[in-house]
């Protein structure tokens, strides 16, 4: 327990002072949050996917929705963004409640349940394509202010990476709670058998729905986030690569594990942003075929991911331990 | 009051008759075993019982109250516990954890599903294997997890189905005293399907016999076994007869 949290203590430090590190260039703060807003979303959809086995592959969805609600509240009524990114995460927890509840309730499952999840990201992409009041086919641009915190606004990148930061340690905390606690459990029992936990009186649907709500609420607060950072918004972030990133990335990084799907998503990002800047203007879309060839490689040699790896290293280094041997 | 009452059940799936106006009902504290030929409808009773199905017409009532519509996890909170026919554990997740699942049942307390946990653990004797994940245990040890994530969630009323299909003669006398014990020390009513004879026959102290969807016989494990109408089931009738 003593090493947990010198171990959180010294990772806390080093992310607080990582802009310092990178000598503020604007250009690199803005890749690092980019990669954390990410990695949020990973970490929010353990709760649906990696602890309640859900294939959800609506992360586009409702990261979008946020960056739209946000966006909007900020460019027509001039609401500060702060406001937008609960407002969004409202939004986008309406949207999932809606699909959620008839889904559960009629015990859609895999592939079924992936493929109406990702058709929402699509059907939202056109609604507000079309829904010209709000988004419409051009870019809405959000008035620019050099730095006004209490608008959620600024130019400096190291604004949105702090603010990135708090959500992802607000979310990582969250999601380790929830693990070790009644939910968490619920949520594992429905994932490796729903009849059995059932009998023992878990509502799957109930659970089910808690975790794509709160999944579904954090993925709108990256949206509303980043649609402030870049300053626009436009229904094209509502993004189907998001919710396969999100899931390749839980998968390679080994579903239900604790530290795998961040760690492997943090890194797996950083190699791809990487590649993007050496080889993305040499041979366009080169970056992307070697970041798919990485990823072929970790599910064919290890298919139950890098987490097992990585959470029996935590161990060794007596950081966290397993449920049963703290009694 | 009874532990169960099964008042004219019927039940079809499409043209086949799974359950034809079935009556039966167990009493509070009473080890009954329920019997037939394979397909005479014992798994769909229990899935009506524990509401994975709904009868096309009858009522179900558990401890008097009346549970024909409601799903499984309403009717666990009943104080009903169930094991499955085929194996249904939770490979992923530690002996302990697994249990606990059943131990938080109308809790949120996690050192009061620890305990129920480790009680049912103990009860059962597999509470060495608690670390262990279901996936490097035998089906022996896993069916006896599945009996004490049954017990964790602290039943009034234990449906057993085949518990003991598959294991050894040593294996099945250790279950049927572990049973006795449950239903004597801990007061729980048993309903078990069973097709081990010497087993069901020992342990009851009524049996339910089903055939074809129907109830053909009840009576003392004796009685039962006298009935000719049983002994037709299991053996089929006489030559030219």
């Amino acid at each position: 327990m003593e090493k947990n949290r010198i171990f959180t203590a010294i990772a806390g430090a080093a992310a607080a002072v990582f802009p310092l590190i990178l000598g503020l260039n604007e250009y690199y703060v803005f890749l690092v949050t980019l990669i954390m807003l990410y990695t949020t979303i990973v970490v929010a959809w353990q709760l649906i996917g990696g602890l309640g086995g859900q294939l959800d592959l609506g992360a586009g969805a409702y990261h979008g929705l946020g960056a739209i609600v946000t966006g909007y509240l900020m460019v027509y009524h001039g609401i500060s963004g702060w406001v937008g990114l609960f407002a969004g995460g409202l939004a986008a927890a309406g949207v999932a409640f809606i699909i959620g509840y008839p889904s559960f309730r009629f015990g859609l499952k895999e592939v079924w349940y992936a493929l109406s999840s990702l058709a929402l990201v699509l059907i939202l992409q056109k609604i507000f394509l079309l829904w010209t009041d709000v988004a419409g086919p051009l870019e809405r641009y959000i008035p620019y202010a050099a730095f006004d915190p209490i608008f959620m606004r600024s130019g400096y990148k190291t604004f949105y990476y702090y603010i990135t930061l708090a959500l992802f340690a607000a979310t990582l905390a969250l999601v380790y709670r929830i693990r070790k606690n009644k939910l968490g459990l619920y949520l594992q029992s429905i994932r490796d058998n729903e009849e059995a936990a059932e009998m023992l009186g878990v509502d799957v649907r109930k659970y089910k729905l808690i975790a794509l709500l709160v999944y579904s609420f954090i993925a709108a607060m990256t949206g509303g986030i980043y649609t402030s950072m870049v300053g626009f918004y436009h229904p094209t972030l509502f993004d189907s690569w998001i919710s396969i990133q999100t899931v390749t990335l839980s998968i390679a990084g080994g579903l239900g594990s604790l530290w795998g799907p961040p760690i492997t998503s943090l890194i797996l990002l950083t190699v791809q942003e990487y590649l993007r800047i050496t080889l993305g203007a040499v041979i366009i879309g080169l970056h992307q075929v070697i970041f798919g060839i990485i990823l072929i490689f970790i599910i064919l040699f290890r298919p139950e991911g890098l987490g097992p790896l990585l959470d029996t290293l935590s161990v060794r280094l007596g950081l966290g331990s397993k449920a049963s041997k703290e009694m | 009051m009874k532990a169960v009452e099964v008042v004219n059940v019927t039940k079809k799936f499409g043209a086949l008759t799974a359950l034809s106006n079935v009556n039966m009902d167990v009493d509070i504290g009473e080890i009954v075993g329920l019997i037939g030929p394979n397909g005479a409808g014992k798994t769909t009773l229990f899935n009506i019982l524990t509401g994975f199905l709904k009868p096309d017409s009858g009522t179900v009532k558990i401890f008097g109250d009346d549970v024909t519509n409601l799903p499984p996890h309403k009717i666990a909170q009943k104080k009903v516990a169930r094991s499955f026919q085929i194996i249904k554990p939770f490979p992923s997740m530690t002996v302990l954890e697994a249990v606990m699942v059943g131990g938080y049942l109308n809790t949120g307390d996690e050192k009061t599903a620890r305990e129920r946990a480790v009680e049912a653990l103990k009860m059962v004797g597999v509470n060495h294997l608690r670390d262990r994940l279901a996936k490097e245990l035998n089906t022996q040890q896993l069916k006896l997890v599945e009996l004490a994530r049954c017990l964790a969630t602290q039943p009034r009323l234990l449906l057993l189905d085949e518990l003991v299909a598959g294991l050894t003669p040593a294996e099945v006398d250790r279950m049927s005293e572990l049973i006795r014990k449950l239903n004597a020390e801990k007061g729980i009513t048993i309903l078990l399907v069973e097709h081990v004879m010497r087993f069901v026959m020992k342990i009851s102290n009524r049996v339910v016999v089903l055939n074809y969807g129907e109830v053909i016989s009840v009576g003392t494990p004796e009685e039962v076994s006298r009935d000719h109408k049983v002994v037709e089931a299991y053996l089929g009738t006489k030559a030219g007869a």
